[in-house]
């Protein structure tokens, strides 16, 4: 231990400046800090959603290695992006989200904003809301919803509440549940809807589901909130994905919407997200904007250009957005097979559960319906680490895993 | 067909930061001589961008490395850039750092420094979650270190005297005396060096009495660094209040950017550098400060990390990086020089001393909002209503034609 200067301590004042409590561990990345002590040679980290090869390796697409590649060539400046960022880069984001086509773009009554991924994006529509809506505070989150969602809204000023979203005996949609729920929410409140791949049950609601839910949040006069994080993630197509998001906008919501590129485009470390705002109007499109851009330059001035540069190139670029919209859905489908090797693991094992919930669920995650002392067991005995909720990342099951994690599953639950 | 009347309708139209509407307006100038000496960022004599040799050489070893990916980084951010960023603040022999009580925060850039810095101050700082704090800020100082405070929840933030207009220099008896007067406890956001806009700052003799005041009415020290290297072409000559600070036992936060010292603007590059009293201390801190990013943006950006880290940490690139900095830092003190000469040569009214004994990238002229309306249209010579000039956006090419601007401006304009 390195020596210390006495006379200094003495004479400097203990730490008064700071009454600080340890903080607890994140729920999700703990997992990860966890695992990464273990030295079992068969553990697995079914934690944080990042997506993996069937090497368990991190992928990096092909589309964003060429990419780079032409960036790199370009040899660009490096001079700070205006605050709502990347021009090139807000209006793929949003055509991505809304599609080419869409009245909402052409008649420019909605404004985009670059943000820091999707956490970042969430951030800003909060401190939006908290600062310009003068309906309730609340903003009512699935239950369950991603764990960050309930810091960021507090953060920003914002209260939280829950309407029912999942059904622990069916390992389903709760839709009668929800919509009871819904019904009963205040007018003007937020509600916030995962567009597709629900973080963390995967359930989804269908289409005619969707339809009914955007006619009662009408009927409520809600403001609709919608997290997108895994277009393209979800069924393997974009238009797919985005369906839930264009249908309200075709019903006459003005929705928020925060969009992440961190899974679709493997772009996790470059923080690259997108916030739009459906106005009214033009007028009142320009008058958010200025606001927007008042909420950003005092948290970060301007966003980071690498990722976002990145997106748009493969977006703007015919073959190289085919060439993505390939490897989305090569990604995809990787996630269906483990879906299926693992049921047909399961039943192998001689498990008489019903674990048809495993493939009806939908994007990164699957809710298994453990129980925490099974959660727990399955993380002692077998080295399998996943959230207490019972969560599991597909993303990391592969064909040379799903055996022994079917193997583990079956031993906590026979 | 959107629904009811919207929620936002009364959104105001906010006005626009600036000097971004500067850097607009001169954009849209048709004028053959207009010159930009607005936004602060680095030109070289042919008034272009700079990206430095070593970031260029740096870039591309990244983009060929194939062993690297886009995974995320942890919420503190990248180790190596961490470790190495308050090292280049505090020295190599920091006796600090050996007693293992120094550690960083990656942020964007260094306005997102300061937001990790002063929301964990709000939260932990003189009780808990005590707004009522009084943050000063020199008077005048960058315009938006008040919206980070404020945004960050601070209710009370207050000028403290800094420029003599009079005198053109340092009101380091107003500055002593609010100093005296501050409430116990309240926070001071002191600029390292290269004080941003007046290009003033105290003398060693004047810093120590300043620690001297601070340490005895337990005053916390914030300083913002976004010129390190930059001022005077020295990394340790410009970190020598930093460090006679840290030498002198308190503990601070050093808000750090490498936006101009590296010519990484676009790519948001900064680290917050957390002083604590003993490593335990520090453990407390940091876990705090990790809740704090983990809802603003869940993880920083790891692009301009990697540079940074990888420049810093390897001596021939530093070697070549510290080459590169006093390069900037030379032009504009030849800028400095020949504009001083040519204003004394045209036997323009006033004293010229400031403009050679100012440092850093940017000069208080001296101009009133009257005679810079005169340079901007008159002129087209595009700067600060403050008579902030950036000294790099002057060339051999514009000298004269600005120096002649600024002796009609201030022969014809009162």
């Amino acid at each position: 231990m390195a020596k210390v200067n006495l006379a200094k301590i003495v004479n400097m004042n203990i730490s008064h400046y700071f009454i600080v409590q340890m903080g607890p561990p994140d729920p999700i990345l703990g997992v990860s800090e966890a695992f990464k002590k273990d030295s079992n040679p068969k553990k697995m980290n079914l934690g944080v959603g990042a997506y993996r090869d069937d090497q368990g390796k991190p992928f990096v697409l092909s589309c964003v290695r060429k990419a780079e590649a032409i960036i790199s060539a370009k040899q660009l400046d490096k001079e700070y992006l205006g605050i709502g960022g990347l021009a090139e880069f807000t209006k793929c984001c949003a055509q991505l989200a809304l599609g080419n086509d869409n009245e909402v773009l052409k008649s420019g009554r909605s404004i985009t904003v670059q943000t820091i991924s999707g956490t970042g994006s969430l951030r800003i529509g909060g401190n939006f809301l908290s600062r310009f809506h003068a309906g309730p505070r609340d903003v009512y989150l699935p239950k369950p919803s991603w764990g960050n969602h309930t810091p960021i809204f507090r953060d920003a000023g914002m209260q939280l509440k829950a309407y029912r979203y999942y059904d622990p005996s069916t390992c389903g949609f709760d839709f009668k549940g929800a919509l009871d729920d819904i019904s009963k929410i205040p007018e003007q409140s937020v509600i916030m809807l995962h567009a597709c791949a629900h973080n963390p049950t995967g359930v989804d609601p269908r289409p005619e589901q969707w339809k009914e839910i955007s006619d009662l949040v009408k009927k409520r006069n809600l403001l609709v909130f919608f997290d997108m994080a895994y277009q393209g993630f979800a069924s393997g197509d974009i238009d797919r994905d985005a369906w839930a998001v264009r249908y309200f906008i075709e019903q006459g919501h003005n929705i928020l919407l925060s969009q992440s590129f961190a899974k679709n485009m493997g772009l996790y470390g470059e923080r690259v997200g997108g916030f739009t705002v459906v106005c009214g109007d033009v007028d009142e499109a320009k008058r958010v904007e200025s606001q927007l851009k008042i909420l950003i330059r005092p948290i970060y001035s301007n966003p980071p250009m690498n990722g976002a540069r990145i997106a748009s190139t493969i977006l703007s670029t015919p073959d190289l957005r085919s060439l993505w919209l390939e490897e989305v859905h090569g990604m995809a489908n990787r996630i269906i097979k483990m879906r299926e090797q693992l049921v047909a693991g399961l039943q192998k094992e001689g498990s008489t559960h019903n674990w048809q919930h495993v493939i009806d669920q939908i994007g990164m995650f699957c809710f298994t319906g453990l129980k925490p002392d099974q959660v727990e067991r399955l993380t002692k005995e077998f080295s399998v680490y996943m959230t207490k909720d019972g969560r599991i990342s597909m993303a990391g099951v592969t064909s040379g895993n799903v055996g022994y994690l079917a193997h583990g599953i079956h031993a906590v639950t026979k | 067909l959107a629904l009811s009347m919207s929620i936002f309708s009364d959104v105001p139209q906010a006005p626009p930061v600036a000097v971004f509407k500067l850097t607009a307006d001169f954009r849209e100038d048709s004028h053959p001589q207009k010159v930009n000496l607005g936004v602060g960022a680095y030109r070289t004599d042919d008034c272009l961008p700079w990206v430095l040799p070593v970031v260029k050489k740096v870039e591309r070893l990244i983009v060929e490395d194939d062993s690297l990916n886009h995974e995320y980084l942890p919420i503190l951010g990248l180790p190596e850039f961490r470790s190495a960023s308050s090292k280049v603040a505090l020295g190599d022999d920091s006796a600090a750092i050996q007693e293992n009580r120094v550690g960083g925060v990656q942020a964007l850039g260094g306005t997102g420094a300061l937001r990790i810095g002063a929301e964990f101050l709000r939260r932990w700082y003189n009780g808990v979650n005590n707004t009522a704090t009084p943050v000063y800020v020199s008077a005048p100082t960058w315009e938006n270190h008040n919206s980070v405070f404020a945004d960050a929840g601070f209710k009370d933030i207050r000028p403290y005297h800094y420029w003599d207009a009079a005198k053109r220099g340092l009101d380091i008896t107003g500055l002593l005396d609010d100093l005296e007067t501050a409430p116990e406890r309240s926070i001071f956001v002191l600029h390292a060096c290269a004080h941003n806009p007046t290009g003033t700052d105290p003398n060693q003799e004047e810093w120590k009495k300043i620690a001297e005041i601070m340490k005895r009415r337990n005053l916390f020290v914030f300083f913002d660094s976004a010129y390190q290297g930059f001022a005077s072409g020295s990394l340790d000559k410009d970190a020598w209040a930093i460090r006679y600070f840290v030498s002198e036992g308190f503990e601070l936060f050093v808000a750090q950017s490498f936006s101009k010292n590296f010519g990484l603007y676009n790519e948001r590059v900064g680290n917050l550098t957390v002083v604590a009293h003993d490593n335990e201390n520090l453990t407390r801190i940091l876990s705090q400060m990790e809740k704090i990013v983990r809802t603003t943006w869940s993880n920083p950006p790891s692009q301009g990390a990697r540079i940074v880290s990888k420049t810093l940490n390897c001596p021939e690139l530093f070697a070549e990086w510290k080459g590169n900095v006093k390069t900037m830092a030379d032009r504009v003190l030849l800028m400095r020089d020949q504009l001083k000469a040519k204003l004394q040569g045209l036997g323009t009214p006033g004293t010229w001393d400031h403009i050679t004994q100012q440092i850093g990238m940017f000069s208080f002229t001296g101009l009133n909002p009257k005679q810079v309306e005169f340079m901007i249209k008159e002129r087209h010579v595009y700067l600060m209503a403050s008579g902030r000039i950036n000294m790099c956006g002057l060339t051999s090419k514009n000298i004269d034609y600005v120096a002649q601007s600024i002796h009609e401006a201030v022969t014809k304009v009162q």
